[in-house]
């Protein structure tokens, strides 16, 4: 499955982006730019991924889950996380945006935003990973069932 | 270093330096954000409640999901772009705050709907 591990490696960015801002100097400057640009990018590709894979395959997987033990896998979390993953999405955009045009060794202001953002990026994308993981338990749980 | 004083360090760090302003970027896509967050959670609510709704965006773009996620993402690419040409560099000390505010309303709204329906 691709965009789980996307989605992952984009966490990692945000939270090693962190590290950068809270060590914010000159000199890493560069280093804070790229994190930013690559967890942005790893989430793009996660959500054309996951949308694929959703739209194309997910259909088969929600019958089951419905006819299985654990049905909210799908009314409760798959809904959830398919909606709200676009706020996980635009925040990685945004946190983008900020680390190209803002100073971090000199701005206060900035600093305190990107940490918002990078730690609500991370939150939500694990949020939506350990969703995911109910998902796929639900599809297990459901195969389990006689008659399936 | 105990877990306290690491915590002391990281908020020195974070607030060693003055305030200072946003570049009109900053704020043109931070308030674009907000509307599309925001209104995410509002086009969740109004499809998962009106199935004409549902039905129409699927049959704009194949899919109610594609058809959302494609809206999400012209509000904030568009309003960025356009209030970036219509703001100001300045300190907006609303903006992180209302940044919080609206993920967590916007999520625990998406919540709230399929936990309750």
């Amino acid at each position: 499955m691709v965009h789980p591990t996307t989605g992952a490696l984009a966490i990692f960015c945000a939270i090693w982006f962190m590290v950068e801002v809270l060590n914010a100097s000159e000199r890493n400057r560069g280093r804070t730019r790229l994190v930013a640009l690559s967890s942005m990018w790893l989430m793009i590709t996660t959500y054309i991924t996951g949308g694929y894979w959703y739209v194309v395959y997910y259909a088969a997987d929600k019958a089951v889950i419905l006819k299985g033990a654990w049905p909210f896998a799908h009314t409760f979390f798959m809904e959830a996380k398919e909606h709200a993953f676009f706020i996980t999405l635009i925040l990685s955009m945004l946190l983008a945006v900020v680390a190209r045009r803002e100073d971090f060794a000199r701005n206060r202001s900035a600093r305190v935003l990107a940490l918002w953002v990078a730690a609500m990026v991370i939150l939500s994308a694990f949020a939506a990973e350990g969703a995911g993981s109910l998902v796929a338990m639900g599809v297990r749980m459901g195969l389990m069932q006689p008659g399936i | 270093m105990s877990p306290w004083g690491c915590a002391w360090a990281l908020c020195n760090r974070v607030s060693k330096s003055m305030p200072s302003t946003f570049s009109k970027q900053t704020i043109g896509y931070g308030i674009a954000a907000i509307i599309a967050i925001l209104g995410n959670t509002v086009l969740v609510v109004i499809k998962e409640e009106n199935p004409a709704v549902k039905a129409f965006m699927k049959q704009l773009l194949y899919h109610h999901w594609i058809a959302q996620g494609v809206a999400v993402l012209l509000v904030f690419l568009v309003l960025g772009f356009i209030l970036t040409r219509l703001a100001r560099s300045s300190t907006a000390q609303w903006l992180t705050p209302s940044l919080v505010a609206a993920s967590a309303l916007g999520a625990l709204g998406i919540i709230a709907l399929f936990l309750f329906e």
